[in-house]
């Protein structure tokens, strides 16, 4: 059963004992009395199926007050993974954000089957496209635009690379956009569905775009990565998309990973594997469309040849 | 219900294999994490899991193995660092408790996770110590006045030293207990039974039944009760492992006696049989009596030790943890100090240091919040 079958009335009973929900690999409960909370998981998980109440939980979070003064005077949501509050309490209307934000905390902090790195990911032609980069580079924008125009949400966030396969997991949450992005994919794509707008974050104005229903309907899929792209926006730029050095791609992934040396030298011998099976690229652009149309004609990438054995160890 | 505390036990027979309903697995792990024994789980389960019980309990576990792994690697490594610094100046250092057991590799280090470094070295020799870690990168950590003066003071440690870069923390002991116990072992008798640790010059760690005795002396009389649990498993553990026979057991209870520490280890040995039904020939039980409280008092601490060794998860507590919990902290403060000391730290910490406290959770968590935007 889907979250759309239910009633606003019938999610609110849901999250009085928890909201089981199931996203990519993961399952998790959300718990919380905030309006803005109710509201969104209604509408941006619409698609994700529904747990019955005997399910494993991977992941069980509530939304609470941080004490009960907190429920009427300045209002405000303290996050909770289990019985740890990894935040810092938040104004009541940051309820869904504080949401997203502490499960990709609650992900990145515990889920290292997976190998995680710090990048969007999208799927299309059966490959995949990881999108890493810093805050302010626009990964996150193209990620949503890249969405609404057929490629298939992974995330906006989390790589999950999954050894020893190599294979990139969905995880088909909704993607989070910032500030001046906000007006950019609501006027390139009226069939986006955006939840409510929160002024006033740490980050600006952030909100949350659906994921498409083709997306969750095969959040189950893994894909092998073909291209590792790493995006910058900047103003004015023409658009630019030149091959990067494996090892220097390599270098910049790992870096920006959440749990890499976790993984040692297996870590290590999947992710060496991973850059040399994909193709790696830089791109600078200011024309979303543009740069758009330059992923999607991306050839897939020569295949690699046979693997010498590795060496000893 | 504390679901995890019948499984270790129940897993130590041969032919065991883990089975459980989705509900009941999720649950199992929830307290497992609580009680920082995940990878401990694992250890014990190992291919042991019903092909029936849900694959995302073996996510979890296998999560746990990989970070008990990793740590196992930093742990060695950080051990040779350390050591670096302590040889420089021609001083022995004795690894302690949870880097003791993963660096002999015993089996108290298998999935034992940890969150700092504690070492020994002899008193004399505490100041060239803390100079030579500063020259390798390892700072003090910054703490209040007052707390500075208790460790100086009454403490068998010195503040915490933290790496500047790998964030490694770094406890260095004296002794095993603050110098304000009624209890008076003698560190020196410590050092000399000490035992070198292959591959590394001038490192050691503690003989067997030395490593039980101040893990006994740790849970019983420093009140840190947060992860009763976990530390009551290590003294199971190296039980089960070191007091092999006969002599290993009576040995144990004489080196208790000439260490002032038989207090300690009647508690130890009571409450790990008790609670985990580690096996402890009786005679040795009836040994260490001398060491245990009279009746009523006794009845009490059965009590409160049973709450307290519960993984400290919401679905194992009862409206009276709590209260169990306090006066354990509470007795753990007696014992440590004399009563004219007692008051006045008791009243500091209830009003001085929860509002410093919760302070500097809140800069902690602003930081925090800061990075991950």
């Amino acid at each position: 059963m889907k979250l759309r079958s239910l009633s606003p009335i019938q999610v609110e009973a849901h999250l009085e004992n928890g909201l089981a929900l199931e996203s990519g690999p993961f399952t998790f409960t959300v718990r919380g009395r905030y309006a803005v909370l109710r509201d969104s998981l209604h509408l941006l998980y619409a698609d994700h199926p529904i747990l019955s109440a005997d399910s494993f939980v991977d992941f069980p979070v509530s939304l609470r007050a941080p004490n009960p003064l907190r429920r009427i005077f300045r209002p405000q949501v303290q996050f909770y993974f289990d019985q740890h509050r990894p935040f810092y309490p938040l104004p009541a209307d940051q309820a869904f954000a504080s949401f997203e934000w502490g499960l990709n905390w609650v992900i990145s902090n515990h889920a290292h089957r997976f190998i995680i790195l710090h990048a969007a990911v999208l799927e299309r032609r059966g490959h995949a496209l990881v999108l890493p980069g810093e805050p302010g580079a626009g990964k996150s924008t193209l990620c949503a635009a890249l969405m609404m125009s057929g490629w298939r949400l992974f995330s906006d966030e989390l790589t999950l690379i999954d050894p020893p396969s190599g294979n990139a997991f969905p995880l088909c949450r909704p993607v989070s956009l910032k500030n001046a992005s906000i007006e950019v994919i609501r006027s390139c794509f009226a069939d986006a569905t955006l939840g409510p707008i929160v002024d006033a974050t740490s980050k600006g104005r952030v909100t949350h775009v659906k994921p498409t229903e083709a997306s969750v309907a095969k959040m189950d899929t893994p894909a092998p990565i073909a291209w590792i792209v790493f995006p910058r926006y900047e103003e004015g730029a023409p658009t630019r998309l030149n091959p990067r050095s494996k090892a220097e791609s390599f270098l910049e992934v790992a870096k920006n990973a959440f749990n890499y040396s976790l993984h040692r030298q297996q870590g290590f011998e999947v992710m060496r594997r991973v850059v040399s099976g994909a193709d790696c690229y830089h791109l600078s652009y200011s024309d979303l469309e543009e740069a758009m149309a330059r992923l999607e004609a991306l050839p897939l990438p020569e295949p690699v040849e046979p693997e010498i054995e590795s060496l000893p160890r | 219900m504390n679901l995890l505390t019948p499984l270790l036990i129940a897993a130590r027979k041969p032919g065991f294999h883990y089975d459980a309903s989705a509900l009941e697995a999720a649950t199992l792990i929830r307290q497992a994490r609580a009680a920082d024994l995940l990878a401990h789980l694992e250890v014990a389960l190992h291919n042991r899991i019903d092909p029936k019980v849900s694959p995302r309990f073996q996510m979890h576990v296998e999560a746990a193995r990989i970070l008990a792994e990793k740590q196992r690697q930093n742990v060695n490594w950080e051990v040779e660092q350390i050591a670096k610094a302590t040889r420089r100046i021609g001083v022995p250092m004795v690894l302690l408790k949870g880097s003791a057991y993963i660096a002999r590799n015993i089996r108290a280090g298998r999935g034992r996770l940890l969150s700092d470094i504690d070492i020994l070295v002899p008193q004399g020799a505490i100041d060239d110590v803390e100079n030579s870690m500063k020259k390798s990168g390892y700072f003090p950590k910054e703490v209040s006045d007052y707390d500075r003066r208790y460790y100086r003071e009454w403490s068998h440690e010195i503040p915490p030293v933290v790496h500047f870069n790998r964030h490694t923390t770094v406890d260095i002991h004296h002794s095993i207990l603050p110098p304000t116990t009624r209890l008076k072992p003698d560190a020196r008798l410590l050092l000399a039974e000490a035992e070198p640790l292959p591959g590394h010059e001038d490192v050691y760690t503690l003989s067997p039944r030395d490593m039980i005795l101040h893990s006994a002396c740790h849970l019983f009389h420093e009140g840190e009760l947060q992860h009763g649990l976990r530390d009551l498993v290590d003294i199971h553990t190296l039980l089960s492992e070191f007091m092999t026979d006969q002599a290993a057991w009576e040995g144990l209870v004489t080196r208790a006696r000439q260490l002032d520490l038989m207090p300690p280890l009647y508690y130890a040995l009571r409450y790990a049989s008790r609670i985990l039904e580690t096996p402890v020939p009786p005679h040795i039980l009836k040994a260490v009596q001398a060491g245990g409280p009279g009746c009523l008092m006794g009845k009490m601490q059965d009590w409160c030790f049973g709450e307290a060794f519960q993984p400290d998860h919401p679905t194992c507590r009862t409206w009276h943890s709590g209260l169990a919990r306090l006066l354990l902290y509470i007795r753990a403060h007696y014992l440590r100090m004399p009563l004219a000391m007692l008051g006045p730290h008791l009243a500091y910490k209830a009003l001085v240091v929860p509002y410093r406290e919760r302070k500097r959770e809140e800069d902690r968590l602003r930081r925090q919040q800061q990075l991950q935007g």
